[in-house]
């Protein structure tokens, strides 16, 4: 499956990057207490935490909010954090705990109304186009519970493995995999409406 | 492998996150069943729907607003620090401050309870003997430390082994066989303290007895 390796790849490219020369020299700079390394760490990876944290949560004031918990935890405790393990598979790790605290605060999600876009099959510029595609990917994930939801991101969005997937979430491997397989069986029953709303509208037009 | 077995686990085989022997089994047989196939190919073009989406939702310009909101955070949860190091400096002092003062206190207290003998009355044989040499202070060591007992201010004290009671037997009617005193009408009062080697003696001028 080249589109599911790809998302592995991706990932993997991310991590790894932490462990070039330039990261390491600002990580330590920011453990020393330098505030520009710290900075500099956030603006590496502040992009990647606020779109997992939009993901697991669902809104972008709260993938902010998450956000910004995380890189707090990760100042307040940057200075017993060893530089010679992966900070960024550190940094990860905080913003599922974050996310996992604050969707648990949230109130539960109201029902899904699955309303084919009118704009779709209009002609649309790039961001509209985008934020359409936004509001899809959230009423398919609203669908699922926030296991479920916390899982498939983890899993297929994020292309990580099952094992660390079980190991971020605190939980065994075989609930992962239920929980997984229990997320893709409601995303395909929405992608299955979805289409068949939308070739009803297509037709009604 | 069941037609059914395959629907709950086909989620699982598009994800690759069935074992080798199981995937085997599923390819095998998706190879000759079209239903399953079918359910096979919907659950890969949902899984690559959801992917496509998802990269539409990729941050891409940088988030200066987000550095800003961390770097007020850390500021202020500094200046909180702050405040709270003067105050924490002054509980620690004030409690060191207690402690002193509750240990020296303790010491104090402890050392007048122990300046005064324990004092229990026994009968003992008594005689007025000639005037005998004044009674120095004995020094006797207690408790790895020396300390003076009191003098006891006596014309004349001899020290005597205390005569056992027999069981039963009245105070008043043992002291009544004890030897009187010389003088008349006088009242003798013994007292034995904590050390069994000095015993108080009274002696009274004033007439009557022992009741």
């Amino acid at each position: 499956m080249p589109g599911h390796a790809a998302g592995i790849m991706l990932v993997t490219d991310n991590l790894d990057r932490s462990r070039e020369g330039p990261a390491d020299e600002m990580l330590v700079r920011a453990k020393a207490g330098d505030s520009e390394a710290f900075n500099v760490l956030m603006m590496r990876h502040e992009q990647r935490v606020v779109r997992l944290a939009w993901r697991l949560l669902g809104s972008r004031e709260d993938a902010l909010d998450a956000a910004q918990e995380t890189f707090f935890r990760v100042f307040r405790h940057l200075g017993t954090f060893d530089e010679r393990r992966d900070f960024a598979a550190w940094l990860y790790r905080i913003a599922v705990n974050v996310c996992r605290d604050l969707a648990r605060k949230r109130r539960p999600e109201t029902p899904l109304e699955l309303v084919v876009e009118s704009a779709v099959g209009e002609a649309q510029e790039d961001e509209a186009i985008e934020a359409q595609q936004r509001r899809l990917l959230q009423k398919a994930l609203s669908t699922l519970t926030a296991k479920e939801r916390a899982a498939i991101v983890l899993r297929d969005l994020e292309g990580i493995e099952t094992a660390e997937v079980a190991r971020l979430l605190n939980c065994t491997q075989s609930t992962i995999r239920s929980q997984i397989c229990s997320a893709r069986m409601k995303i395909r029953t929405f992608h299955e409406n979805y289409i068949r709303l939308d070739n009803e509208a297509g037709k009604g037009q | 492998m069941s037609c059914t077995h395959i629907t709950e686990i086909i989620p699982l085989y598009v994800g690759n996150d069935l074992d080798d022997a199981e995937t085997e089994r599923i390819t095998n047989h998706l190879l000759s069943c079209d239903p399953c196939r079918s359910l096979e190919s919907q659950y890969r073009e949902s899984s690559a729907w959801l992917k496509s989406v998802s990269m539409s939702d990729v941050e891409r310009d940088p988030l200066p607003a987000l550095r800003v909101r961390v770097s007020q955070r850390i500021d202020s949860a500094n200046r909180s620090q702050q405040l709270k190091a003067p105050i924490r400096i002054a509980a620690v002092l004030a409690t060191a401050a207690a402690l002193l003062i509750a240990s020296t206190l303790s010491l104090y207290l402890s050392a007048s309870t122990k300046s005064v003998p324990e004092i229990a009355i026994v009968p003992g044989r008594v005689e007025a003997g000639p005037a005998a040499e004044p009674v120095s202070p004995v020094r006797r060591k207690t408790r790895s430390r020396q300390r003076m007992l009191p003098i006891v201010p006596s014309p004349s004290l001899t020290m005597l082994p205390p005569t056992p009671l027999a069981p039963g037997a009245h105070l008043s009617a043992q002291l009544a066989k004890l030897p009187t005193s010389p003088v008349e009408n006088s009242v003798r009062i013994e007292i034995q303290t904590a050390d069994p080697t000095i015993r108080i003696i009274w002696l009274s001028s004033e007439s009557g007895g022992i009741e």
